[in-house]
């Protein structure tokens, strides 16, 4: 079966994000949110990440997870996922890709496939919306 | 930039970093066992000269040799071609960190400005700093060296160091958070020598609530030193360089010193005519800690800020106005009301007044 998931990219205007050892770690500058991804849904993020067309996805999927079969239900948990992203402002939809395909990179023991999902964070929101390093008035950082 | 495609760059950085951690490793022959806050960090080197014992002497010593991290500190003598570095110029050229996407699991700096080149294995634990030959080194830099790597590998057990000094009063674990002549190494170091208790100079690391000491060493001016006032410190300088802080051990404060203590409050502190303190908002002491702390981390990544924003979140956050009289400034932070319910609240200079 191939892959009908749509393509997206990452919004780099608002969002800033790090990986380790598994674990994808994203504020949303725009919104104070912050997120934790852990196992599949890190690695979800990491190929829109990477710009990898879906239609590799789920060769690249396959190769990772054992077990792993693309199926209706499978597609579909990917699909909701990347639409929560869209709408809690992670991610945007693009209609071109150039981004070869890559392998995941090899930072924790993958075992069986569970369904990628979101968790929106708040409480520091009043906090993070602010950012110290690049926010600066006329006299120039760091005087801001 | 220079052309080369992404897993070309990738591949370098890789080579680059795997080839410089693994020299640590095998040109370290000897080892000194040093605690980064309560963190073992086993340190190894080869050439035993002046240079290396001012870096060793930075670290406070611990006697078990479990480690969480090792350093090795490799001399331009004893590796002087660092492999190829050419796929990191555009951020070597701006003086900044290698994006962390190009080098996972490795994190890798090259900084010309002090001739020194960082790269750490994140999975192991495991870092490497390259320094080049002495005659080209400002000696000051190595007085709390190597903040940038310790900060890394602080980093992967969720701890955070910030650029702050820290003090014990009456039983308040307090950390002085501000930039370079602020006045936070004279108020801790005053705070240890005059009845009270300092547990830091510099760097501060925050683990669990607690805050830990850094480097077993503080930097004061003579004019500090004398504002001060009290028993003398034994203090030394550095040869050669001239400007430079003098600097002592902060275990000479003897009772005046403790490295580590539960952290109940930020303080910012200002030099200013009279001593005075009045409540900073969240939003104020975040954007003032980041900017300063941040820093020190060029920049600072997504973790770090996320721990930034907890840390001040959850604690009081104090301006503190700070002027020569050291026992006024003292008076005045024994005044600061106890950040723990059900104390009373005894300053009679506490304006509760929101700067924002």
């Amino acid at each position: 079966m191939d892959s009908e998931v749509g393509m997206w990219s990452i919004r780099d205007d608002s969002v800033s994000m790090e990986r380790l050892d598994g674990e994808t770690i994203l504020i949303n500058f725009e919104t104070g949110q912050y997120f934790s991804f852990r196992g599949p849904s890190a690695d979800i993020l990491w190929l829109v990440q990477a710009g990898v067309d879906p239609m590799h996805w789920p060769a690249t999927l396959g190769e990772s997870f054992e077990h792993f079969s693309w199926t209706d239900q499978v597609q579909t948990s990917i699909i909701d996922f990347l639409d929560s992203l869209s709408e809690l402002g992670v991610i945007s939809a693009i209609t071109e890709m150039h981004g070869a395909s890559v392998a995941l990179p090899d930072d924790y023991v993958r075992t069986e496939w569970t369904a990628p999902s979101v968790f929106a964070n708040d409480d520091l929101a009043d906090l993070l919306v602010i950012d110290p390093i690049h926010d600066a008035s006329e006299d120039g950082w760091p005087q801001s | 930039m220079d052309g080369l495609s992404p897993n070309r760059r990738q591949a370098r950085g890789h080579y680059f970093a795997s080839q410089l951690v693994d020299a640590g490793s095998t040109q370290s022959s000897a080892w000194f066992d040093a605690r980064l806050g309560p963190f073992g960090l086993r340190i190894g080197y080869r050439t035993q000269d002046a240079l290396c014992e001012l870096i060793l002497g930075a670290f406070m010593q611990q006697r078990s040799a479990n480690a969480e991290f090792r350093l090795s500190i490799v001399r331009a003598h004893e590796m002087p071609r660092l492999p190829p570095m050419e796929w990191a110029s555009p951020w070597t050229n701006a003086g900044r960190v290698v994006p962390e996407e190009i080098t996972y699991p490795y994190r890798v700096f090259i900084d010309r400005t002090t001739g020194i080149a960082y790269a750490l294995d994140q999975q192991r634990g495991v870092g490497t700093v390259w320094i080049r030959r002495n005659g080209e080194l400002d000696l000051r830099s190595f007085l709390t060296p190597f903040r940038l790597i310790l900060s890394w590998m602080s980093n992967l057990r969720d701890a955070e160091i910030v650029h702050g000094s820290g003090a014990v009063i009456n039983g308040q674990g307090m950390a002085f958070s501000g930039a370079s002549g602020s006045g936070k190494s004279t108020l801790a170091i005053a705070c240890g020598i005059l009845g009270e208790q300092a547990i830091s100079d510099d760097c501060l690391l925050l683990y669990k609530n607690t805050m830990f000491a850094v480097y077993s060493r503080a930097k004061l001016t003579q004019h500090s030193l004398a504002l001060i006032g009290g028993p003398s410190i034994p203090t030394s300088a550095l040869a050669h360089s001239r400007g430079a802080k003098e600097y002592f051990r902060l275990q000479s404060l003897g009772t005046g010193y403790v490295s580590s203590h539960a952290l109940h409050r930020w303080c910012f502190p200002i030099i200013d005519k009279r001593s005075a303190a009045y409540v900073l908002t969240k939003r104020r002491a975040y954007r003032m800690l980041s900017v300063d702390s941040l820093r020190e981390v060029f920049g600072g990544g997504v973790r770090n800020r996320i721990r930034l924003a907890h840390e001040v979140a959850k604690r009081p956050c104090t301006r503190l106005m700070i002027s020569e009289s050291m026992p006024d400034n003292l008076a005045l932070l024994r005044a600061l009301p106890s950040s723990q319910p059900g104390m009373p609240i005894a300053a009679s200079n506490w304006n509760g007044e929101p700067d924002e």
